[in-house]
């Protein structure tokens, strides 16, 4: 089995229950607002405070099903490069590394000499250097691809936190059993608890994001691994012309 | 010319070498080409809505299949050349039991395909 395993392990856990944690912060807003329906009425007036208070907190639900939309959508794509990121060094570079020419395997060195003997070996040498190449290019770009997975489950891990406390202020509030009288203030305390979270959760998580645009940009680094003097034009050396 | 000597069943020998080393290689082309990624698949995050790092995610992202495609092509040129060296060692290997001398010139046209 591929060593990936545990990198998809804590990925996968930012996704664990997240679609339901967004269903039920969605279900517990909506009992919200028709319990204050219910008492419209009777609300009068303290409605025209509540109104916005609602819209607040609307606005950081949307928020939050947004960013849970877009992490489900690349869910899978993710889960794919966390294991390529693995399979460069399990399926790339270490098969690579067994193409080496081991001179010494055969008896070929003391039982062939002169100019033929020496072209021969010249060009074993340039094949085992360009093995060389590509095994550390495949090594590269690995550690590229883990560096970028790192990123994304520090993400999720985020966007979990952010969603269980969602939940927690709705919760806590309790709009949906308030008194007519608890209402407007349960709806303020309500609007005030979402609006620290989002601005907080969204630090954060503009904080990684920024974080994996900036490992993302190496890509020059692995951009740069294609010009290489033992991958003569972009390509493998050649033994036999043509 | 006469300065050389050699065992012609150790040069075929070798030459299997490389038939090998070219059928080992065959499944790390495919390797290489199983290992393509789209733009998505490099973060889950929403970088419009967080308004982070939009500008170059997306050519980034093309960037490494250009790398991905540019190993995937040296290797299966490594195929050949692994193919090529097999032959132009049993090749050297008959002219040396065919004539027993092979000279600079011959060297030219056993290492061009």
């Amino acid at each position: 089995m591929s060593g990936s395993g545990e990198m998809l392990n804590l990925f996968e856990r930012g996704f664990q229950g997240l679609e339901d944690k967004a269903r039920e912060c969605g279900d517990k807003f909506n009992a919200g607002v028709h319990h204050i329906n219910d008492w419209r009425f009777v609300l009068g007036p303290a409605m025209l405070a509540i109104r916005p208070a609602l819209d607040t907190i609307r606005d950081g639900l949307e928020k939050l099903f947004q960013l849970i939309r877009t992490a489900v959508e690349h869910h899978m794509p993710v889960v794919s490069l966390i294991v390529q990121s693995f399979n460069w060094i399990e399926d790339v570079q270490a098969p690579v590394n067994g193409l080496t020419h081991q001179k010494t395997t055969t008896f070929l060195a003391n039982y062939w000499e002169g100019p033929a003997a020496s072209a021969y070996a010249e060009r074993v040498t340039a094949q085992n250097d360009a093995i060389g190449a590509v095994s550390t290019k495949a090594d590269g770009v690995s550690k590229w691809l883990m560096d970028i997975a790192k990123y994304n489950i520090e993400y999720m891990t985020e966007l979990a936190k952010m969603a269980t406390g969602f939940i927690g202020a709705l919760v806590t509030a309790a709009i949906e059993g308030a008194s007519v009288v608890g209402i407007p203030f349960a709806v303020k305390d309500l609007a005030g608890a979402i609006g620290t979270l989002v601005t907080q959760s969204l630090d954060n998580l503009v904080g990684i994001a920024k974080r994996f645009a900036e490992a993302l940009s190496k890509v020059r680094d692995i951009m740069s691994m294609m010009t290489d003097g033992k991958l003569p034009e972009r390509g493998w050396p050649q033994a036999v012309s043509g | 010319m006469a300065d050389y000597k050699v065992v012609t069943s150790e040069l075929r020998k070798e030459a299997k070498l490389w038939q090998e080393k070219a059928d080992k290689a065959e499944p790390i082309v495919q390797a290489v080409a199983e290992t393509y990624l789209t733009a998505p698949a490099f973060f889950v995050g929403d970088l419009m809505t967080l308004g982070a790092g939009i500008v170059n995610a997306q050519l980034e992202a093309g960037q490494y299949e250009d790398f991905r495609a540019f190993i995937e092509n040296v290797l299966r040129g490594a195929v050949t050349e692994f193919n090529q060296i097999d032959v132009a060692l049993r090749r050297i290997a008959d002219e040396y039991d065919r004539t027993e001398s092979v000279n600079e010139i011959d060297l030219a046209k056993f290492y061009s395909a």
